[in-house]
């Protein structure tokens, strides 16, 4: 794959990606730039939005019908629910582990095998989750084993 | 919140183990009352049997924590091996669970605690283990995408 870096006057920073057809190489890049672009809106309280990059956010979790994001200290409300966060940001390393959490796979600092079928999540703020028996073998898939 | 999260993962882990002993107390007392010519257990032996199994699994869930050093598990499997011998045998004289089976009766009884213990060891430390270790490795390749 070539890269071609134009300087010129442009108003606004462009990529433009050519390719033969959209395959996992262009897919990964596309995600990446998401990455970079894109932000998750959260508040602790209405009147304070905060736009958070998704490296930051660590989790999503529901609780009862409300939706959280867990950064390495915060806690922010927001306004998707999990399945939103789970669909629109799967490529960007968001998985569903358990019926109420969605967890960022690039948050994680290591994994440990549980009882059962289930997986140990240590965060890399080290606060840990539970991977359910039923999303494991999910997990498992997405990180290739 | 934590605590809580805490507490209800080490209950998930300890009633496990707790109901795969007492099934498999249970399990050999209905072949001997089959053997016997019997076709049922007292409730009394179900309760006795069940709450030894509780004993040994919370002892067991303290021996071997989330978290602990390495190089602690050879001591900590041989305090295991020798506390489930006491309690399972102690508990198997002391509650005359299996007064009434002849002596090679016992000796094969006490062999197939042996292995039912080497098969629980070899399951919960080395099989998980070993899918740590791959899960870290595909975690570790899948972030560096």
């Amino acid at each position: 794959m070539k890269i071609k870096i134009e300087h010129g006057d442009y108003e606004e920073n462009e990529i433009l990606l050519r390719c033969r057809e959209v395959d996992s190489e262009i897919m990964r890049i596309i995600a990446f730039l998401n990455l970079q672009t894109q932000k998750l809106s959260g508040w602790k309280n209405k009147e304070e939005i905060t736009m958070l990059e998704f490296k930051d956010v660590y989790y999503a979790e529901a609780l009862e019908d409300k939706t959280f994001l867990y950064t390495s200290k915060d806690v922010y409300q927001t306004a998707l629910n999990l399945a939103e966060i789970e669909g629109r940001y799967e490529s960007l390393g968001f998985l569903r582990i358990s019926k109420s959490v969605v967890v960022n796979l690039y948050s994680i600092h290591s994994l440990k095998s549980a009882l059962a079928g289930r997986i140990e999540i240590i965060l890399k703020n080290q606060e840990k989750l539970i991977v359910s028996r039923h999303y494991a073998p999910l997990l498992r898939e997405r990180i290739g084993l | 919140m934590k605590e809580f999260t805490h507490f209800y993962r080490w209950g998930l882990n300890m009633k496990q183990h707790m109901a795969i002993y007492t099934m498999a107390l249970i399990f050999f007392r209905g072949v001997i009352e089959v053997l016997l010519g019997h076709d049922s257990i007292s409730i009394l032996m179900l309760v006795e049997m069940t709450l030894t199994s509780m004993v040994i699994a919370i002892i067991e869930s303290a021996l071997f924590p989330d978290h602990f050093d390495e190089s602690e598990l050879q001591r900590r499997t041989i305090l295991w091996v020798i506390m489930c011998n006491l309690l399972f045998i102690g508990a198997a004289v002391l509650f005359q669970w299996f007064a009434d089976v002849p002596l090679w009766g016992e000796c094969l009884l006490i062999v197939i605690l042996e292995g039912g213990l080497f098969a629980m060891w070899f399951g919960v430390h080395v099989a998980q283990k070993i899918e740590t270790r791959a899960l870290n490795q595909h975690l570790h390749d899948f972030q560096k995408q």
